[in-house]
């Protein structure tokens, strides 16, 4: 396939290749640093953007709302491994605290702080998970919501009463963690 | 002692209270003090008398008689209580109502009361139908989405599941009665029941639709909810055997983990040089120079990168002549790192000359993608000057 790269999104490639640096998702339902725009542009231009990273090694890759870009080698198991370990006691927690905590889900960082506060059931579960070290309630739940923003699986939507949105990437996630055979 | 009550003196008591009763129904309960203190102009007693307002059963304050507040609640739309069997009731009645009528018609009795009491209740069907059917709609969407709790998220999604299917039949009797009493409604000859039942007619017809439609989101909501359940469960077990540590010997997540195609983890930034920003070097380059028709203009971020601080090599002040080394380069038989050693670049610096070569020259020289070198524990890519290969 020949890429005309002049005609290939060139107010976005920049962007693009950012995200790849980042390990980031590229999320329809964001609406920080033009995702959503960026998302729609690669709709448009898919064939020709996975033929283009193709080469130097990064996969374009689809799945329900979102795109992120994959290594063309196996996995390095260890790290990723300890990520998704981890995540199995935050999925858990976020869980508990409501089942519908999922893609799409809105939810305010006060309010997961105020369940913690009454519930024992999270308290104990907070408790078991040593990897996040706090000092009090609301320095776990800022923790566990800045890992998760940082991995690019929630946003914030006002900064004024700190309210998120759970983007289509936690669904990474959730998929990988459903997919897991369990030996009875 | 019988209260004697007219419309007009509750419409004016009302008005008198209309503050009153928009505090109440925000906020549920006010002290009567407070009340009798800031609405001195109210009627509050004769709101009282009226039930309009009651004193709540248990402490010294005004509450919304129930009446009130679900008069207030379905003018607001916010009514989500379901009646269903009321349009039981309301045939029932219809039917008592029908034999009344028909008894007087025999004896020839004036029928003109009976006829306003059937079209009153007649009226109030296709409402009572619409409300209920907005209801269960408005309970069973709260429940699949906002209900935090999933058993009673279920049983709130069954108890609609289960309303709906009563709702169907319900409103199946009603056509049932309007089919029976088909004659018995004609003969009567009455403009406004005639119309009344027409506009039910089509209601139901309408209807029909609307209940397949929320029958089936219902079942959809239910068995969506059921699946985040089972995810619920999923995730409970294998946070369960994490804890046990037999998380990896009773599943087999790290065989999936090396399945998985890996999401490209941040690039780590290798500073080599305060003017070097170069990310993965070797497989960046390799592929580079494989397929030379990628261009690599916009391989410099601007965003900041943490860097790998292991990988970070200090550079002294002294900088290399790269381009005497290269011209060198190029005319001799080595690979890069061979030739690098053998100029004596120091072990230190050696891996920062490769890159900078490797990064400025890359278009002069050839690489085979799978072949490295391995010097100081470290691997670096065979590289062979072009002009090496074109001589051969």
């Amino acid at each position: 396939m020949l890429i005309e790269t002049t005609e290939l999104l060139p107010q976005y490639m920049q962007k693009i290749y950012a995200i790849i640096l980042k390990g980031g998702f590229i999320n329809e339902n964001s609406s920080k640093n033009a995702h959503s725009e960026i998302y729609n542009a690669i709709t448009k231009k898919e064939l020709e953007i996975r033929a283009y990273f193709l080469p130097i090694g990064y996969i374009l890759m689809k799945r329900a709302g979102y795109y992120y870009f994959a290594h063309d080698e196996a996995s390095d198991g260890a790290s990723a491994l300890e990520k998704i370990v981890d995540y199995i006691d935050i999925v858990n927690f976020l869980k508990t605290v409501d089942n519908n905590f999922s893609v799409g889900h809105r939810f305010k960082l006060s309010s997961i702080e105020s369940q913690l506060n009454s519930s024992m059931e999270l308290q104990e579960l907070a408790k078991k998970m040593r990897g996040i070290g706090s000092k009090n309630h609301r320095e776990f739940v800022q923790k566990i919501i800045e890992k998760l923003k940082k991995d690019g699986f929630v946003e914030e939507l006002s900064s004024l009463n700190a309210e998120y949105i759970v983007l289509n990437s936690y669904d990474y996630i959730e998929l990988f963690l459903s997919e897991v055979e369990i030996y009875e | 002692m019988t209260i004697t009550k007219n419309i007009t003196d509750i419409i004016t008591i009302q008005n008198s209270c209309k503050e009153i009763i928009q505090e109440l129904y925000t906020y549920n309960s006010r002290s009567s003090e407070t009340i009798r203190a800031n609405y001195k102009k109210a009627k509050i007693d004769d709101a009282l008398r009226l039930e309009i307002l009651e004193y709540d059963s248990y402490d010294d304050t005004f509450v919304l008689s129930s009446d009130t507040h679900n008069y207030y609640k379905a003018r607001l739309g916010q009514d989500d209580e379901t009646n269903i069997g009321l349009i039981g009731e309301k045939i029932v009645k219809l039917k008592r109502l029908l034999q009344t009528y028909n008894i007087r018609k025999k004896r020839s009795e004036d029928v003109e009361k009976d006829l306003k009491s059937i079209y009153q209740i007649l009226v109030q069907i296709a409402p009572l139908l619409n409300h209920n059917l907005q209801a269960i709609s408005s309970n069973s969407l709260f429940a699949f989405k906002n209900e935090p709790n999933f058993e009673i998220k279920i049983l709130n999604l069954t108890t609609s599941k289960d309303e709906i299917a009563q709702l169907i039949e319900s409103s199946k009797s009603v056509d049932d009665f309007l089919q029976e009493e088909h004659h018995f409604f004609k003969s009567m000859n009455d403009r406004k029941i005639t119309s009344v039942i027409l506009k039910l007619k089509h209601n139901s017809v309408q209807l029909e639709s609307s209940f397949r439609i929320l029958f089936s989101e219902i079942k959809n909501f239910i068995n969506q909810a059921i699946k985040d359940g089972a995810f619920i469960k999923r995730i409970k077990k294998l946070k369960e055997l994490k804890d046990d540590n037999t998380l990896f010997e009773k599943t087999d997540i790290d065989e999936k983990i090396k399945a998985l195609t890996p999401i490209i983890k941040a690039t780590k930034e290798k500073r080599l040089h305060p003017d070097d920003k170069i990310h993965d070097y070797i497989d960046t380059m390799r592929r580079i120079i494989s397929s030379r028709a990628i261009e690599l203009k916009n391989l410099k971020v601007s965003t900041p990168i943490n860097y790998d601080i292991d990988e970070r090599v200090s550079v002294k002040k002294t900088l290399y002549d790269y381009p005497k080394l290269n011209k060198e380069f190029l005319y001799q038989e080595k690979d890069l790192i061979s030739f690098l050693k053998m100029n004596n670049i120091e072990d230190e610096r050696l891996l920062g000359v490769f890159v900078r070569m490797l990064k400025n020259y890359s278009s002069q020289y050839s690489m085979d993608s799978d072949k490295f070198i391995t010097f100081d524990n470290r691997s670096y890519a065979e590289i062979f000057s072009l002009k090496k290969e074109e001589k051969n």
